[in-house]
């Protein structure tokens, strides 16, 4: 027992000692104790305690003790009156007088060695100091005896503590880390884990600064929010890890995973660089593991599992995703008020790097916990289920509506939008926004009912908002399309200000979004970020050169579907194109504008002929295409019904404006066409879509029927819609 | 002192360590092989945990072969190209 007189006295010498360089804040101690009770009577202990001290047969100079012990007392009477940072100095006292098991002398041991190595980095900071100052030099010496004496299993633990400590970090292997080199000096390795009380602080001054920008939805420190999740989610660990937190707190758990797993700041990672390899062999491995009990870091496998053995140690911190091992369990542990000081901690590291959080698994929270305990009743979706599929009644010519309406609920992004219930209407005249009536629509579509739906609701909304279809005609299905998209868009945008009550700027430049074509504003499009906006829109780029000075004038528009000339070409001789891909190429072809077209060039400020080409400057995540079959021209209305051959996947990378440095994956697959079967004024539309993966359904009003691929690429094609395979982050 | 530790090293300082942990975090998620292997897992928990006598080392050691041939080419071809560009911009730095 004889080095906790060395401890507390070591921490009280190191207290004078910082107060001297006038950091009387900042000294450091070995673990950091919550509670506080009476002071005298922990002073009483620690004074019986350096009695028997005394009495035991230690080899050290016993003058020394007796200078050091007076130093304890006073100092320690001191920081009580000085008032910061007592309950720690006294805990770390009652903590190794709380006992005098073996298990007990162990820990005490490494609290000693903690505060041991206190005073080293000190000494490795100022050099001089510590050679000339006696009393620092003593409490070293004494520590050092004091470890001399323990028993063998302690000793190498010191050792290995120690050890690889003092070696210096030679990174200027390469020509590359030299700079870092000088810094990279290992410092006694105990050092890092040394300053806990100084690392939790900054942990905490950090996460309450996060808190305070309204970043951390759960708040940790408050106990109520934290019973809460104990109630809800019964991840307490196990009950080892239980009664190691009830004799450690939290705090050892939140210093190492906010220093060594999560690095939450730029000191932070020069520690971890610096000291966090394993004990054993030295490597950075894959997989870290970190005793929470003592300093030791250690490889998976033999490395930790061989000290958490000889320690009787039982919690580890496993340091690349900062899991819980428990050695007693042999198992992965899962706690949530640990895990809750571990998001914080990964949200102050990417704060820090200014990285994203990165893929996160979902965790319900308490609320969404209670929605799915009401809601019992759950669907298994298999292939071959026939639910999201439904019939839609012809309410008369309505047909070109349909048609629409199954290939946008087929749409897999949309369906997902709707299906999580992302759409908040603000307004509370909710029957006569289209949104709300699309998101009912979905849940109509998924309730497993099998009975044809009738529309009619849809259908007076769009004839009230888009007047040029109302009545009982026969409509385009295209232009039901643009119309529908419009009128959700600019709900999606009024439903958005209405929510954040002052007027967005996005719905100013959202709502016409046309006249927001020019050369500087690349992606003002973006700034509305509806739902629609989001996934329907791409941006035009057109180029137009002059042919006297070639000088390029480029705009940008944006656009929500692409339209295809499939007549004959006029300039080329007279092809007609036979495949998507040959329209596409049509579409993106410079385009000579002719003598009658002259348009002002900007550079040479006169009339000049010139060409116009089309590119895709950026793609959005659906791209529909319109093959034009109705042509309507001075002399003849007729219907293009030639074949028209269409993939199933297929890349874009060729029509886009920087298509050698487009960064991104522009490959599309098919997932629903609208066909037309009839003459320019009669007709009726169908549409094939995509159910599941390989698996088609041709919806004909209210009769669904399956279909393969075969006869989908078959068909016709007047609508085509493609989404694309891969998504990129925002 | 290994160039591999010193690699090991300047990540962790500078704290590309944990981007490209990220990066491949992500990647592994979104071609599928999390499913995969969370999928490679299940299917060993039903076959041999007859009597919950699988250990977790046990599992790691069945499954992680398995998982390490499953990671597409792509997904190392891109890391190990961020790497390269991560150090080669380092090398320039100094």
């Amino acid at each position: 027992v004889a080095f906790v007189c060395v401890c507390v006295c070591k921490i009280s010498v190191f207290e004078k000692s910082r107060k001297l360089i006038k950091e009387p804040q900042n000294y450091k101690v070995p673990i950091l104790h919550n509670s506080c009770p009476v002071f005298s009577i922990k002073v009483a202990k620690i004074r019986r305690k350096q009695r028997k001290c005394d009495k035991t047969n230690v080899p050290q100079p016993s003058a020394k003790r007796t200078k050091t012990k007076e130093n304890s007392v006073d100092s320690t009477t001191s920081i009580l009156s000085s008032g910061s940072g007592s309950g720690s100095s006294s805990g770390a006292g009652s903590r190794a007088s709380s006992g005098n098991n073996n298990n007990n002398s162990k820990r005490a041991y490494a609290s000693l060695g903690r505060g041991a190595a206190d005073v080293v980095p000190e000494v490795r900071l100022l050099p001089t100091a510590a050679t000339t100052t006696t009393t620092r030099a003593a409490a070293a010496a004494a520590a050092a005896a004091a470890a001399a004496t323990t028993k063998a299993a302690t000793t190498t633990e010191a050792a290995a503590g120690r050890c690889p400590a003092n070696e210096t970090v030679v990174s200027g292997g390469r020509g590359g880390g030299g700079v870092e080199g000088a810094q990279l000096t290992k410092g006694p390795l105990n050092a890092t884990h040394l300053s806990l009380p100084v690392c939790l602080r900054t942990v905490q001054k950090l996460a309450a600064e996060l808190d305070a920008k309204g970043d951390v939805s759960v708040s940790v420190s408050s106990d109520v929010d934290s019973d809460v999740n104990v109630n809800v989610m019964s991840e307490t660990g196990c009950r080892h890890y239980q009664s190691y937190v009830k004799e450690h707190s939290y705090d050892t758990f939140r210093v190492i995973d906010a220093y060594f797993a999560a690095c939450v700041n730029k000191d932070a990672r020069e520690k971890k660089a610096i000291h966090c390899n394993c004990f054993e062999c030295g490597s950075y491995g894959i997989q870290l593991y970190a005793c929470l009990h003592c300093i030791y870091f250690g490889c998976r496998g033999a490395h930790i599992t061989s000290h958490l053995r000889a320690k009787k140690h039982n919690i580890a911190l496993e340091l690349s995703h900062g899991t819980l091992y428990c050695y007693a369990c042999r198992d992965f542990i899962y706690d949530a008020r640990s895990r809750d000081y571990a998001i914080i901690n990964r949200k102050l590291e990417a704060k820090d790097l200014q990285k994203s959080l990165g893929w996160q698994p979902w965790i319900p929270t308490p609320k969404e916990t209670n929605l799915l305990l009401a809601n019992a009743r759950r669907r298994l979706v298999r292939p071959n289920q026939t639910i999201g599929l439904r019939g839609l009644l012809n309410l008369g010519a309505t047909c070109f509506m349909n048609c629409i309406v199954q290939a946008l609920v087929h749409t897999p992004l949309l369906s997902d939008y709707f299906m999580s219930d992302r759409h908040d209407c603000g307004s509370k005249s909710t029957h006569k926004c289209l949104v709300c009536e699309v998101s009912r629509l979905f849940q109509e579509f998924y309730s497993g009912s099998r009975s044809p739906l009738s529309l009619h609701r849809l259908l007076h909304l769009i004839w009230n908002h888009a007047k040029h279809l109302a009545g009982y005609e026969q409509q385009d299905a295209h232009e039901f399309f643009i119309a529908t998209l419009d009128v959700l868009h600019r709900h999606c945008v009024k439903a958005k200000s209405e929510h954040e009550s002052k007027s967005n700027s996005s719905s100013a430049t959202g709502g016409n979004s046309s006249s927001s074509a020019n050369a500087t504003a690349t992606h003002c499009y973006g700034q509305c970020n509806c739902i629609i906006d989001q996934i329907f829109t791409g941006m035009l780029q057109s180029d137009v050169v002059c042919q006297a000075c070639n000088g390029v004038s480029t705009t940008f528009d944006p656009f929500w579907d692409i339209s295809l000339d499939l007549g004959e070409t006029t300039t080329h001789g007279g092809v007609t194109p036979k495949t998507l891909i040959d329209c596409l190429e049509r579409y993106t072809r410079a385009e000579h504008l002719g003598s009658a077209a002259k348009i002002k060039c900007s550079t040479c400020k006169s009339y000049q002929e010139s060409t116009k080409q089309f590119s895709l400057r950026t793609l959005p995540s659906v791209v529909s295409f319109h093959l034009k079959r109705f042509e309507h021209s001075a002399l003849i209305d007729r219907k293009i019904s030639s074949f028209i051959q269409f993939p199933v996947e297929f890349d874009m990378t060729p029509f886009m404006s920087e298509k050698n440095n487009a960064y991104g994956d522009f490959r599309f697959s098919l997932y629903a066409v609208v066909n037309h079967v009839g003459t320019i004024d009669t007709g009726h539309y169908t549409a094939y879509v995509r159910h599941q993966k390989d698996t088609w359904v041709k919806c004909d009003d209210h009769v669904i029927t399956m279909a393969s691929l075969k006869q989908v690429l078959d068909s016709e094609g007047y609508l085509l819609f493609y989404h694309k395979n891969v998504l990129e982050y925002e | 002192m290994t160039v591999s530790n010193t690699v090991d090293q300047y990540t962790i300082m500078s704290g590309d360590r944990s981007k490209i942990k990220d990066l491949l975090c992500n990647r592994l998620t979104e071609c599928g092989w999390r499913d995969e292997v969370r999928l490679l897992c299940r299917n060993i928990l039903v076959e041999k945990n007859g009597n919950n006598s699988l250990s977790v080392e046990q599992l790691i050691a069945e499954v992680t072969p398995k998982a390490r041939t499953l990671v597409p080419d792509a997904v190392k071809k891109e890391l190990l190209m961020k790497i390269r560009t991560i150090l080669a911009e380092n090398e320039a730095d100094n």
